[in-house]
Parts: C-alpha cells; sequence; structure tokens
C-alpha cells in the first residue's frame, strides 16, 4: 500500500511518489518494499559466501591440523586465499550493505533513494566476488587473501577485488544519501538513534577502507598486465593495510550497532548514557584506522615514532571506546533484567537471564569471545616490542577469529534468526536448533582461537601448509605439546563447523519451507517479562536509577573489574615470556 | 539537529502513536549538536586515517635509503 509522504518540495520526485511501504506489526515500523527486497537479495548472497567460505574453512582446518594434513600445498594456498576472500570480505561486506538498508530506510522510517542504483551496486559486489572465486579456483591466484607484492595473480583477481569496492562503495553512498534524504523529509525527529549511529560509524569508515583498496588494487591490476614495471613492496603493503585492517574495523562498528540491537530485541534494553555510547564511535571514527600498523610493526623502513604513534597513542583512544562498549551493552541489559525483577544479589539477572533466546546467545558469546580473547590478544599484539614474538605466527589468525568470527560472524547470525520473521516475512523454523546453534558455533570458535594461539605460541608459522616443518630439509625445534594445541585447533573447527552448518540449515529451512507470514513479536523464544519499575527510557530520571538502588548495574562492575585482571595478567604474561625468548650477555 | 527536530524528538515521545502534540522549546545540548555533525567525524576521519597511517608511512618508506644491486 502507498503511503503518503511529507512534501518537501526540492525533494519531491517521480521515485518519491511511487514509494511502497509496508508497516511492520512487530515493530510498527513502515517499510519501504524496494529497501526490503535489496536486503533480501544481499542477506542471501552473503549467506551463499559464508557456505563457500565455510567448505574452504574445513579444508584448511582438516589441513593445519598435522595428525590430518589432508589437502597438498597447492591445494592450501587455494582454499587460503579463497577463504580469506569470502569471509572476510564477500560474506561480511554483503551483510553489512544489508544493514545499512535496514538502518538507512527501515530504521528511519524512510525510503531508499535510487533502488536502481542499489541493484546496480549489488551486481558489481556479485560479479567481483565471482570472478575473484572463480579466477583462484582455476589456480592462477594463489597469492593469500593478502596478496603480497612481488605475488602476482591473473589480472581477473584485482578486477574482481576492484569491481567488488566500487560496488560497495555506491551502496555505502547511497546509504548516506538515504539518511540525508530521511532528515530532510523529516522521516525522524531528533538524533539518529544509536544503532543507526554505530552504523552510520561503519558507513565512514567504510569509505576510507573502499578508497584505500582502490589505491592499493588499481596499481597491481595494472602491474600484472604489466603496465607497469614494478610494485614496490612497502608501498603495497601500507596502502593494502589502509583496507585489510579497516574492513575489520567497519566489522566492528556494525557488529556494535548489533549488539545493541540484539540487546534490546531479547531484553528490552535501552542504552545506559547515550552520550557515552555516542562518543565511543566517535573515538573509533577519530583513531581506530591507525591499527592498521599492527600488520607492518615488523616492516623495514618505517621508523619507531610512526609505528609507535599509530599502535600505541592513537590505537588505545580507540581502545578505550570498545571498552565503553563493553561496559555499557552488558550494563543496560542487566538493568533491564533487573527492572524485570531479577534483581537480588550480584548475579541473578544474569542467571535469569534469556540464555534459550538464539539473539541473547548470540550476543553474550559474541561479547565475551570478542573481548575477552579478540580484544586482549589483539592490543597484546599491537604492542611493537610483543609483537616481535607473535608476527606471522598462528597466534594472529588467533586473534582475528576471535574478532571476526567469533565476535561479528556470530553476532551477524544471531541477528539473521530475526531478519527472516521480519524482513523476509517467514516462521523460524527448527527453533530448537537457532537456541543451540550460538553455544555449538561459539565453542567450536573458542577452541579455534585457543588452538591457534596456544600453537602460536609454541611457534606455529600462518599462512604455512606446513605448520609444525615436518617435511623440511632442516631440523625445527618445535615441543611435542603442538601436536596437543593443533589438535585443539582442528577439533574445535570441526565443531565450528556443525555449527555453521546449523545456522545454513535453519536459514535455507526458513526461507524456502517456513510459513509466510506477518511477525506478531520481535522475540523468537523467550518473552521478556514486564518491567517492574520505571519504563526503560534512558532518560535522566533513569540515569539516576543507575547509579544506585535495585537497578544499579553492580554485577557488570565486578565482570569489568574481572575482565581488567584478566588483561594485565595475559599483557604482563606477554612481556615475561619475550624476556625469556633470546638469552642476553 | 536543530531545535525544530528536538522539539519534535520531545514530543514525539511525550504523546501516544508519536503524534505530535504541542510545540515547547527545547535547548539542544551542545554535545548532542557536536556528535550529530557526521560529516564533520566523516571529515576528520578521513584526514587523521590518511595523514598519521598512509602519508607518514609513504613518507618514511620514500627515506629509505636505496641499496646498490
Amino acid at each position: 500500500m502507498a503511503t503518503a509522504v511529507t512534501a518537501v518540495p526540492w525533494l519531491r520526485t517521480e521515485e518519491q511518489d511511487k514509494t511502497v511501504f509496508r508497516t511492520c506489526p512487530a515493530t510498527g515500523l513502515k517499510v519501504d518494499v524496494a529497501a526490503e527486497r535489496l536486503i533480501i537479495a544481499n542477506a542471501v548472497a552473503a549467506v551463499v559466501f559464508l557456505l563457500i567460505g565455510g567448505v574452504y574453512a574445513l579444508l584448511m582446518s582438516l589441513t593445519r591440523w598435522q595428525a590430518v594434513h589432508l589437502l597438498p600445498a597447492n591445494w592450501f594456498y587455494r582454499s587460503l586465499t579463497a577463504h580469506g576472500f569470502d569471509m572476510l570480505v564477500a560474506w561480511i561486506v554483503f551483510f553489512e550493505v544489508a544493514g545499512l538498508y535496514f538502518g538507512g530506510a527501515i530504521m528511519l522510517n524512510a525510503r531508499l533513494v535510487q533502488p536502481r542504483l542499489a541493484w546496480l551496486a549489488f551486481a558489481l559486489m556479485l560479479t567481483g566476488a565471482l570472478m575473484v572465486n572463480v579466477i583462484v579456483l582455476m589456480g592462477e591466484a594463489d597469492v593469500a587473501f593478502t596478496a603480497y607484492v612481488p605475488l602476482k595473480a591473473h589480472p581477473t583477481f584485482y578486477l574482481g577485488y576492484i569491481l567488488f569496492a566500487v560496488g560497495a562503495l555506491l551502496a555505502v553512498g547511497l546509504f548516506f544519501a538515504t539518511w540525508v534524504v530521511a532528515r530532510a523529509e523529516r522521516r525522524y525527529t531528533g538524533s539518529v538513534p544509536l544503532v543507526v549511529y554505530g552504523l552510520l560509524t561503519a558507513g565512514v569508515l567504510a569509505v576510507y577502507t573502499v578508497i584505500s583498496g582502490a589505491i592499493a588494487f588499481i596499481p597491481a591490476f595494472f602491474w600484472s598486465l604489466g603496465w607497469m614495471e614494478t610494485y614496490d613492496a612497502g608501498f603495497y603493503r601500507n596502502l593494502f593495510w589502509g583496507f585489510g585492517h579497516p574492513a575489520q574495523q567497519v566489522n566492528l562498528a556494525a557488529m556494535v550497532s548489533v549488539w545493541y540491537l540484539l540487546a534490546a530485541i531479547t531484553t528490552g534494553a535501552k542504552p545506559l548514557n547515550e552520550k557515552f555510547s555516542r562518543l565511543a564511535f566517535v573515538l573509533y571514527l577519530l583513531f581506530i584506522n591507525l591499527g592498521s600498523v599492527h600488520h607492518l610493526l615488523v616492516d623495514p623502513g618505517l621508523s619507531f615514532a610512526y609505528k609507535v604513534t599509530n599502535t600505541s597513542y592513537g590505537m588505545y583512544l580507540a581502545v578505550l571506546g570498545s571498552l565503553i562498549h563493553a561496559f555499557s551493552i552488558p550494563a543496560a541489559f542487566e538493568v533491564a533484567l533487573r527492572r524485570q525483577g531479577y534483581s537480588r544479589g550480584l548475579f541473578e539477572w544474569l542467571r535469569k537471564a534469556p540464555w534459550r533466546e538464539p539473539g541473547f546467545a548470540a550476543l553474550a558469546l559474541s561479547l565475551i569471545l570478542f573481548g575477552w580473547m579478540g580484544g586482549v590478544t589483539g592490543v597484546t599484539i599491537g604492542t611493537e616490542q610483543l609483537n616481535l614474538a607473535v608476527h606471522n605466527t598462528l597466534r594472529v589468525p588467533g586473534h582475528f577469529h576471535a574478532t571476526v568470527v567469533s565476535g561479528t560472524t556470530l553476532a551477524f547470525m544471531g541477528l539473521t534468526y530475526y531478519v527472516i520473521p521480519l524482513i523476509f516475512r517467514r516462521e523460524l523454523k527448527l527453533k530448537s536448533w537457532a537456541t543451540l546453534q550460538p553455544y555449538v558455533f561459539g565453542g567450536g570458535m573458542a577452541l579455534v582461537s585457543i588452538g591457534m594461539i596456544a600453537s602460536g605460541i609454541l611457534g606455529a608459522p600462518r599462512r604455512h601448509w606446513d605448520v609444525t616443518f615436518a617435511q623440511a630439509p632442516f631440523q625445527v625445534a618445535l615441543p611435542g605439546t603442538i601436536h596437543l594445541t593443533l589438535a585443539i585447533f582442528g577439533i574445535g573447527a570441526l565443531i565450528a563447523i556443525v555449527g555453521g552448518a546449523m545456522y545454513l540449515t535453519v536459514v535455507l529451512a526458513s526461507v524456502f519451507l517456513g510459513k509466510r507470514q506477518e511477525a506478531s513479536q520481535l522475540q523468537l523464544v523467550v518473552v521478556p517479562a514486564p518491567m517492574v519499575a520505571g519504563n526503560g527510557h534512558a532518560g535522566e530520571a533513569d540515569a539516576e536509577n543507575h547509579d544506585s538502588g535495585p537497578y544499579a548495574p553492580r554485577g557488570t562492575f565486578i565482570i569489568v573489574l574481572v575482565f581488567l585482571a584478566f588483561f594485565a595478567t595475559y599483557y604482563l604474561a606477554n612481556w615475561w615470556l619475550l624476556g625469556r625468548l633470546w638469552g642476553v650477555g | 539537529m536543530d531545535v525544530q527536530n528536538a522539539q519534535n524528538a520531545k514530543n514525539a515521545q511525550d504523546t501516544p502513536n508519536g503524534q505530535e502534540g504541542q510545540l515547547q522549546p527545547v535547548r539542544v545540548p551542545l554535545g548532542q549538536v557536536v556528535f550529530d555533525e557526521i560529516f564533520l567525524w566523516f571529515f576528520l576521519s578521513l584526514t587523521i586515517s590518511m595523514v598519521i597511517y598512509n602519508i607518514w608511512g609513504l613518507m618514511d618508506l620514500l627515506r629509505t635509503p636505496v641499496v646498490a644491486p
């Protein structure tokens, strides 16, 4: 049904008049049907690439696990390249584009501007992703995700990346245009919701990321065609990591936005202090891209001042942003649960939390695994001196599997279960599987990261087919316990792949076999109890209640103190280990 | 965000079904005005990243002495 739109003369276009909205009965939001179709298309593409990337993950895990050592060397590097692209770029970015259209159009009750251009963006991204996958499968681009110069791939590989980047940049531009038009048409009042603010942060970070990717890959494309004789490896690494690492910061901002959304959906939580949460996003905007130098800490030619300024002084301000979110999100759902009557002692709210609700389980596990494993190891790796003992070992993928997979992917999986009834308008099938899935996937990924980090500490290299050098012509003194840590990694990978398969089964069963129906409520399994006092709005009066009294988040405060103690212990233990790496004197 | 929007935001919260009620003047806190300036943060984000990460790094590389083959 078409609904009337606010008249803004200079914006009144034929397209605006044709915009068709439906009203979501569960949220009351007006849904632009064109935006809805694009969200579905991008989400489906994301899940397809997750499936492809997951198959490569299985093959690689069974190769790195030396007791199995499945693939020959060339297929290992081929899988490494495709897995990196499909998971770090295709799955995540397609899902984020769906998220941007959701945040820009639907959460603001607005229309998506220029849906035809959005379809063009989708086509460019899909074409680029397919080109990369095909050329890698053909064995013409065994250069890993990073494609470090002087490793040279077929020109199609670089062209695929460039097309994907152009499509993604177009999608991000449309998201910003949608927000600007929504504001001009008074589709919303006041400031944008915090979730949309987080998505705007992700959008800004994405612009820098995509521009950097284009600057890195266009010369590489010319070089692969023979139009450029040489391409300086140092220059490439600087430019590539302006793309590679910020791409994960886009994930971070999008994931934190999803955390706030899942907390609201599953517990009725409201941000405790919007100013601090927004300040944390601003800290990301200003400083988080400087973390890219983590990858260049052992590179020659770069000054100590450059390395330390970027990875320490600048980066720590962004870490402060993450610490703000890490406190404010659990505190928000603690307050919400205490308001529902679970206010006895320090942790009754935690025991009575909706652990059977898939979105809450995904949120809680994503928060824990991202913060305790990904965040702590990331800050440690980012210290220049400690990086000497970590660089190019399996500890690095151990870290980023905790952030990108246990954190971002798990949060996105949790959100998918709510997208199916709200956007696909299908009944969610296999709800008991959906309840169990975050635990299986999160548990498996925790073992993956622990196994990789422990193997890295023992000396196993990253990006290597033979991580114990068993077939090397020289002797490498790696301790025998490395087989135990690699087995932990391998078993964890198998469990995580089962969790991934459960996710895909629930999604596919719901989309293809689920009854077509309108969602009547947000929650899937556990409906929150009504608030026993107040309405949970984050106004000034509530802020006073949070400072003391039965609703104060005292449990979260204790958990945060334990987290900081763990953080300090892990960090100092790494200095202790560094001191024992080489004998001095 | 302008004052009009703030008025609307408050009234949308205060009235059922988001219907606009009697508009009351509301002064928007400076911090909120600054936070809402997304394009300011956009500019600063790009500038800081490009100057401190890209340009400084590339300048360091350009200053590296070249070893004769």
